[in-house]
């Protein structure tokens, strides 16, 4: 082997670049791409990549129910119900949570993402 | 020797002295810079390549708007966009803003409108032609009767519908100049095209940039520039994210009028949110959506509204006075796809059947 570089040189070397590298590309890997979906009746009425929410905004996905979303995150800001149990809920930020208004059978569900399409018609 | 007199005499040996060593010296802190070069240029170039692309969601035109811009300067963009779109609701398309040109229209039947909502106006009312009326932007006083969608939804009686019908008739709009005039009783709407005219605003905005690729859709009316994209058709009788097939589309605009987009069920029976303008009543067509694609915004909103009342023959020859194409789902779950558009669209539920 070359005196001037030593074996041991080459692979520490390596190891560093491996190292940092991964290091790099590692938040990229956890990034969440996560979608809310939003159910009235059982039916979907609108789905939110909740990644590309720049500034919060609130709407209504039925009557006497309000929805809060932000970069990440969904909640059910405002509700007419007695129990308000979905508002207590408060933030969905992770792929699986839900949470429903039951009485006005308004549902949150967020779920990561899946597509063989850039963007949707209907 | 003292110790550090031992140090300086190692490290003359190893590396002064020996020209071996000063290469390998040279070496190893060249090493180390470049490592650290890569390092932070591999930093960099992440905070670099996320400046060449932006994705955005935002509520505009009474929609969820959806952003995707690639190239420098892209958020800008979006916001640029954003804020055209919201200026243009806000002075020229907005029944309810006091300070716009259709609401100013409307109280006092006559109102100056600038260029571009002349040229808007004139596009519509050639849709209105050549569909036969079956599009039709003085509909809006029987649309608001109806109520379709919103928290007091009714069915006017048959007189009261004979009524507003009298004032359903495109016709009487007159534009001299800058001057538009309606019928007394007339109610002009230009929201059933304001998405697509937000695809159009989005456009022009993008034109005057150096924006390359971008996909820009509000609600389900898309613009599609710089490049091919593959447009998911909704399943009109499925969820929200439900798609039935996927159409490879290049640079274009793209909308859809569906059955299910607003409804309301009164007495049991669901009645949808576009009116024929010859009934006064829910089109019935027999169509459950259909989606048009051409080469301008306000037209494919226009385009896809007025096919879905006429139905598929005579919406099929409306688009080819247009130079558009579309794909129509009828309630029999048959697709009649526009020919431009058969090899390029892929049917992904096969509960449906796309028929020549």
């Amino acid at each position: 082997m070359n005196k001037l570089f030593k074996k041991g040189d080459f692979i520490l070397t390596v190891l560093v670049l491996i190292i940092c590298v991964a290091l790099i590309f590692l938040p990229k890997l956890s990034s969440k791409k996560l979608i809310a979906t939003i159910y009235v009746d059982g039916t979907v009425v609108e789905t939110i990549k909740l990644d590309e929410v720049e500034k919060p905004y609130t709407f209504s996905p039925h009557y006497n129910v309000e929805v809060e979303v932000q970069k990440g995150k969904i909640r059910f800001s405002k509700s007419d119900c007695p129990d308000k149990l979905c508002v207590k809920s408060g933030w969905l930020e992770t792929s699986g949570a839900t949470t429903a208004c039951l009485p006005q059978e308004v549902v949150i569900s967020v779920t990561g993402e899946k597509s063989d399409f850039d963007i949707m018609t209907y | 020797m003292k110790y550090h007199e031992k140090c300086y005499k190692i490290y003359k040996v190893s590396f002064l002295n020996n020209k071996k060593t000063k290469t390998k010296k040279f070496l190893s802190v060249f090493a180390v810079i470049l490592a650290t070069a890569i390092v932070v240029s591999l930093i960099f170039a992440d905070y670099i390549s996320s400046k060449n692309y932006s994705e955005k969601t935002s509520f505009a035109m009474a929609t969820i708007s959806t952003y995707k811009v690639w190239g420098d300067d892209s958020e800008e963009i979006i916001n640029q966009i954003i804020n055209t779109v919201n200026d243009v609701e806000k002075n020229s398309l907005s029944k309810y803003s006091e300070t716009s040109e259709i609401y100013k229209l409307n109280s006092e039947s006559s109102a100056q409108m600038s260029d571009l909502s002349i040229s808007w106006l004139k596009s519509v009312i050639d849709v209105a032609q050549k569909s036969d009326g079956a599009f039709d932007p003085t509909i809006g006083a029987l649309t608001d009767a109806w109520g379709i969608g919103s928290d007091s939804p009714r069915v006017p009686d048959n007189a009261e519908i004979k009524k507003l019908l009298s004032s359903v008739d495109y016709s009487k709009i007159n534009i001299k100049e800058n001057t538009v005039s309606i019928g007394k009783s007339q109610s002009l709407d230009l929201g059933a095209v304001g998405k697509g005219i937000a695809c159009d605003i989005a456009k022009s905005t993008i034109e005057k940039s150096e924006i390359k690729k971008a996909i820009v859709a509000f609600g389900g009316s898309i613009l599609l520039y710089g490049d091919t994209f593959d447009v998911g058709i909704r399943n009109p009788l499925g969820d929200a994210d439900d798609v039935l097939g996927v159409l490879n589309l290049s640079e274009g605009f793209v909308s859809t009028s569906g059955n299910y987009e607003r409804t309301s069920v009164i007495d049991g029976k669901t009645y949808h949110h576009i009116l024929d303008p010859k009934t006064g009543c829910p089109s019935d067509s027999d169509l459950l959506s259909v989606t048009v694609y051409c080469d301008n915004g306000l037209l494919s909103d226009a385009l896809s509204t007025a096919c879905f009342v006429l139905g598929k023959d005579k919406g099929l020859g409306l688009l080819d006075k247009y130079n558009a194409s579309g794909v129509f789902i009828d309630t029999n779950k048959n697709i009649f796809v526009s020919n431009e558009l058969q090899d390029k669209f892929e049917l992904k539920d096969t509960s449906f059947k796309v028929v020549e």
